[in-house]
């Protein structure tokens, strides 16, 4: 009698791959629409709910400000706290405002807000258009003649290409503000010699690289959200199951996309 | 061994006799005062439909006339949602032909988008955008084609198509703080908003008291004696022959009849028996 044979290590690997390949194709999709809809004008017709993109930049943005200052201060703390006390020893407490400053524009500042986005807005842009999905909303959508992909997809994704870089820009200023409390009230620093310090090592291509890191991991965090969104189907649980693979790959690519893009900067 | 099993018990369970299937009532103009087109408004031929090529529906056969309230009836998983989501466009067609307005929808032709604007979709949760409010909703359907319309063109629309379904007290309120039975009239609205030739209408009264289901019906004649036509989608026995003209009854993924309520009801297949006298289940 015959039965199912376990698929071997080789097949399996094989099916990841292909997975992952017809799933690169898809977010590769996902941007051409982007651009395609953005670029030319008269494919937009059905595309836009008039006052979209405001909400979405209040909603994605605005709303997220309070958090992404609290754990960047909370981050900036913590580092400038165990970095003045190495420094200490060797009497080179005075490199504190470059370390900081260096660490929060270059990883901490667009990794930690590219995750918290991920965690709070990734999330709730993928549980809102999942439960579209199952609650016939995308039908309905589609049955009115308007194109649900490009009418959800095109204010979240520029909201968050917008606001991603003011986060982490709002997160580097927090993050480096935690660091200047570290150095004048526990290091006994000057603020002039911590300004001066900042100024030297922060260059203005090291906070370009910073923003332009925040832009691609907030392209990543919008295309995963809708793809999960748009993948949800049946009932409820669904819904869980999509927001969890959503943070979980959003996270996951923001660290491979940094690792990639540290490279490139080298 | 299983396989040899299998052969064994099917062999020996006793069959219920088959009954002939898909039997095409021609279905009459009907009830109006309106003069009818002759051409059907929505004619189906040798539909084929399913999903991800799994065919459910095949043989599907029936005429909608213009100006009537016809039901696509049948138990449940019968394939009635189905057979709506390939005639709305959902998912493409697996074989025959759907007339609809004059247009032609087969396997090979893409759906005709401008159809779209001739049609109004009721469907079975509202589907209203949770987003936004009830009269955003409405607007929905006009004012992202044609983002420059006057605003006051458009509450004035919003407004009529409120009062239609006697709604005008919530248009400021989220689809969260609706009843059921308003939720599905909010819909409606939204669905008449763009003034459909043809209205679609997937269970409307499931979910809703009878006497918010007495109500919707009620809507739906009125609709009716305007001229629209209706295709209803339902199992409710009541609201079946509160006011279908004529029907569909699908069953075991064909038609078993089609045509004026009258005559479906009459017919001796055993479905149809079971289903309008709510007697046990037939299985096929």
């Amino acid at each position: 009698m015959g039965g199912f044979q376990k698929a071997g290590f080789f097949h399996r690997l094989g099916q990841a791959g292909y997975v992952g390949y017809t799933e690169a194709l898809q977010y590769l999709f996902l941007l051409t629409e982007v651009l395609f809809y953005t670029v030319w004008p008269r494919s937009r017709r059905g595309t836009q709910i008039p006052g979209a993109l405001g909400i979405q930049l209040f909603n994605l943005g605005y709303k997220a400000a309070p958090i992404v200052v609290l754990l960047s201060f909370l981050i900036g703390l913590t580092l400038a706290l165990q970095s003045v006390m190495q420094l200490q020893k060797f009497g080179a407490s005075s490199f504190l405002a470059a370390g900081i400053g260096i660490s929060m524009v270059s990883e901490i500042g667009p990794v930690l807000t590219a995750v918290i986005i991920a965690g709070r807005s990734g999330s709730a842009i993928t549980a809102e258009i999942a439960s579209m999905a199952i609650n016939e909303e995308i039908k309905a959508l589609k049955v009115m003649g308007l194109k649900p992909l490009p009418l959800l997809l095109l204010p979240r994704f520029w909201a968050l290409s917008v606001m991603g870089p003011v986060l982490t820009l709002l997160a580097v200023i927090t993050g480096i503000s935690a660091g200047f409390f570290v150095s004048t009230w526990v290091a006994q620093l000057s603020p002039m010699l911590f300004g001066r310090e900042l100024a030297l090592a922060l260059t203005p291509m090291l906070i370009l690289q910073s923003l332009f890191k925040s832009i691609i991991f907030s392209w990543i965090i919008v295309l995963v959200a809708i793809r999960r969104g748009f993948l949800a189907q049946g009932g409820a649980l669904e819904v869980g199951k999509q927001t969890t693979a959503c943070v979980v790959y959003s996270i996951c690519g923001i660290i491979a996309a940094d690792a990639f893009l540290s490279f490139f900067f080298y | 061994m299983l396989f040899f099993l299998s052969f064994f018990i099917k062999e020996k369970t006793p069959q219920l006799e088959k009954p002939e299937r898909a039997v095409l009532i021609q279905p009459q103009p009907v009830y109006t005062n309106q003069t009818k087109t002759q051409a059907p408004i929505l004619a189906c031929r040798k539909v084929k439909a399913g999903y991800n090529n799994v065919s459910l529906l095949s043989n599907i056969n029936f005429d909608v006339s213009s100006g009537e309230i016809h039901g696509l009836l049948g138990g449940s998983g019968s394939g009635k949602s189905t057979l709506l989501n390939h005639i709305l466009g959902l998912y493409p067609l697996m074989g025959g032909e759907i007339t609809l307005l004059n247009s032609k929808i087969t396997p090979e032709s893409s759906y005709p988008e401008e159809l779209r604007k001739k049609m109004g979709v009721l469907f079975q949760s509202g589907a209203l955008l949770s987003s936004l409010t009830v009269a955003e909703n409405i607007a929905l359907p006009l004012i992202v084609p044609q983002p420059d319309l006057d605003k006051n063109e458009l509450a004035q629309k919003i407004e009529e198509v409120l009062n239609r379904v006697k709604l005008n007290s919530a248009s400021h309120k989220f689809p969260s703080e609706l009843s059921g039975g308003m939720k599905k009239r909010a819909a409606l609205a939204r669905a008449l908003i763009t003034n459909p030739s043809i209205l679609f209408c997937d269970e409307p009264s499931a979910g809703l008291d009878p006497s918010t289901s007495r109500h919707l019906d009620e809507l739906f004649l009125e609709l009716r004696d305007q001229g629209k036509t209706l295709v209803v989608v339902t199992h409710e026995l009541a609201s079946i022959k509160a006011i279908c003209n004529s029907v569909t009854f699908l069953n075991a993924g064909g038609v078993i009849a089609s045509g004026p309520l009258a005559e479906v009801e009459e017919h001796t297949h055993p479905a149809l028996q079971s289903f309008f006298r709510r007697t046990h289940s037939y299985i096929n």
